[in-house]
């Protein structure tokens, strides 16, 4: 018997109305992530990974919407939810980080200020406890210092010390989901591995569940249990990360799997060309109903394995 | 493969012991005078034919090393030959020679073309310094170098903004390329593309090599990248190179502390399946006997003080490490 996910997508559809036209930007995905694991998104940039996540945490602005679908979150239904219980759920049960922290961060508050914040708006603690508790939550994230960290603003800090703090604000109010979108793209390699781990060790700690999004392979392989891969709007291949990595079935992730030049791959006489995905995203022209169609069925199989199981 | 030249024949480009220091003001009327040492020492070699990868951290030195042989940063001290023939201080060419030996493919297509140009007319500029006078030569180059990068000749006439990320990487390339020039430094040609654009720019750039018979300068941290395209691989920390050596080398016996640090950071698909090459980190060699690694603390180096003196010892052929003599 299968517990009841924590959040739960089913058909979702996200179009882009411009004018009188609509395209969809996202179509027909469903997946679902369950407490405590950790569910990664890949995919080109433009395959809509992103508005996907956005989708969920309701910051989707026009001329984005949801036009169709389900986005049941621990049994309630977010897209039916008013924008002030939104904002209550927001931060509070389902946090994200960004990117790039230094455009997410504010750049006139000090850090201390913004993780107090949290604690003042969602747990309605005073601004004095909440300080007190901000250097707390920046002690978990391993910033050294703490006590005279707080009162830095973003600027005076490291790449990696800021993303950090977005990591603390992100899970200041223990939220039971966590969104990562590229937390760790604009980090040096061993700042990345630095950052990587201590998601990783806070969020099982916490059970917390945490959906992320990348570009990198690499990375998903190292954080995540389940893997999605996401390509022109659509949910193509949906599988246990060792599986994918092993046996990719829909002939976009071998492309994607082939495309990058992994470490260790190299033969030593002479090497292999990497496979030319070809801008298929960008050249709409290509993207044929029989493309969308054969790939569906190995997704299905999987699926019915999984259930089988 | 390349990568050999006969040993009577001078390397293509010789990097002796590049120092470059940037003063930093000290406190106001501080007569003590501070520098950053973003490169100290460096020297190396590269073949014709070959590409040599720089590998290291940001703020390692790697780019103020490739500046400094384009021509964009003065060294503080060393020499830098082409061809045997020093190209940095008095005896430098003048820069329009200098030119056509060395050109730079930058990181950020979007950054670096300038945005009122027509891809052409960024394009023919270079040719016409450089003293093709006749319109249609220019024409016949513009459409040769567009058509070997993947372009067609009639994009000439567009504006930077008018093309993808890769197609500007492509444009990129195809302005380093114009002149002929020897060797291509590649500024971390492909971080800022697409997965699937990083493979057709990585083919393309492989293609070049061959056709052309160049020789890159590679600065990059995506080691995959790195193990895919080069020949020889330098690793780079606080502006010294701790290991050198042909790229299976590094890859299949990474020697030094930092380079293994570097290799075992690096988010592998393949760590899961248990096949990746994280296999050969799990017995650390011991340094060669007599010595030490160095620097023995790779994790905070102070940039303003001068590294305690070391060495380059070959633990093979073709693969050095940086190591620090043990007093007797």
């Amino acid at each position: 018997m299968r517990d009841i996910p924590l959040l739960e997508i089913k058909n979702l559809d996200i179009g882009l109305k411009i004018g009188g036209h609509e395209q969809n930007i996202v179509k027909d995905v469903s997946f679902d992530i369950m407490r405590g694991e950790a569910f990664g998104l890949v995919g080109e940039s433009g395959c809509g990974k992103t508005i996907t996540s956005l989708s969920i945490i309701g910051l989707m602005k026009k001329p984005l919407a949801v036009t169709g679908g389900q986005i049941q979150f621990d049994g309630t239904d977010l897209r039916g939810l008013s924008s002030r219980d939104m904002r209550d759920l927001r931060g509070n049960r389902i946090a994200m980080i960004f990117q790039e922290p230094m455009t997410a961060l504010n750049p006139l508050a000090t850090v201390g200020r913004q993780i107090a914040e949290m604690f003042v708006l969602h747990n309605g603690m005073s601004w004095k406890d909440a300080e007190q508790r901000a250097v707390e939550a920046l002690a978990s994230v391993k910033v050294p210092a703490p006590e005279q960290r707080v009162h830095n603003y973003p600027h005076q800090m490291s790449g990696g010390m800021r993303q950090r703090v977005m990591i603390a604000i992100a899970l200041a109010c223990d939220p039971e989901l966590l969104i990562a979108d590229e937390p760790t793209t604009a980090l040096d390699v061993t700042v990345q591995a630095e950052v990587l781990k201590l998601i990783h060790e806070l969020c099982s700690a916490r059970n917390t569940a945490v959906l992320m999004i990348s570009h990198d392979l690499g990375v998903i392989a190292n954080m995540c249990q389940r893997v999605g891969v996401m390509y022109a709007g659509k949910l193509i291949e949906e599988r246990d990360t060792y599986d994918l990595f092993a046996d990719p079935r829909h002939t976009y992730t071998k492309g994607l799997l082939g495309a990058l030049p992994r470490l260790g791959s190299r033969q030593r006489h002479g090497r292999q060309r990497l496979v030319d995905i070809d801008s298929i995203v960008t050249d709409k022209s290509r993207l044929t109903e029989e493309f969308y169609f054969e790939p569906r069925k190995p997704q299905m199989a999987a699926r019915a394995d999984s259930e089988a199981r | 493969m390349s990568g050999q030249t006969m040993a009577t024949e001078p390397p293509l480009l010789e990097i002796n012991d590049l120092h470059v220091h940037f003063p930093v003001s000290g406190a106001l009327f501080s007569r003590r005078k501070q520098a950053l040492r973003a490169v100290n020492g460096v020297s190396l070699h590269l073949n014709k034919g070959e590409c040599l990868s720089i590998v290291g951290e940001s703020g390692c030195g790697k780019s103020t090393t490739a500046l400094s042989v384009i021509g964009l940063q003065a060294p503080t001290s060393g020499d830098i030959l082409f061809e045997g023939k020093s190209i940095i201080g008095a005896n430098a060419p003048p820069r329009m020679e200098r030119a056509r030996i060395a050109q730079m493919v930058f990181q950020d297509p979007y950054a670096s073309l300038n945005p009122r140009q027509t891809v052409h007319r960024s394009l023919a500029e270079p040719l016409r310094l450089h003293g093709t006078k006749s319109r249609s030569e220019i024409d016949d180059r513009v459409a040769e170098m567009l058509r070997r990068v993947g372009l067609t000749p009639e994009q000439a006439t567009r504006f930077p903004h008018e093309f993808s990320g890769g197609q500007r990487q492509r444009i990129g390339i195809a302005r380093a390329l114009i002149l002929d020039p020897h060797i291509i430094m590649l500024d971390e040609p492909v971080s800022a593309l697409d997965v699937s654009i990083r493979a057709q720019i990585i083919n393309l750039l492989l293609d070049l090599k061959e056709q052309l018979s160049l020789s890159y300068i590679m600065i990059s941290h995506d080691l995959g990248v790195v193990e895919h395209m080069s020949d020889r691989v330098a690793v780079m920390y606080f502006g010294q190179i701790v290991e050198i050596g042909h790229w299976d080398a590094i890859f299949s016996s990474p020697t030094h502390p930092y380079t293994r640090k570097l290799i075992s950071t690096i988010p592998d698909p393949d760590a899961i399946l248990q096949t990746g090459v994280k296999a050969v980190l799990r017995n650390a060699p011991p340094p060669p006997q007599g010595y030490r690694f160095y620097p023995q603390d790779i994790t905070n180096p102070d940039v303003y003080a001068a590294p305690a003196p070391s060495e380059l010892i070959s633990i093979s052929e073709d693969h050095q490490v940086r190591c620090q003599r043990l007093s007797a």
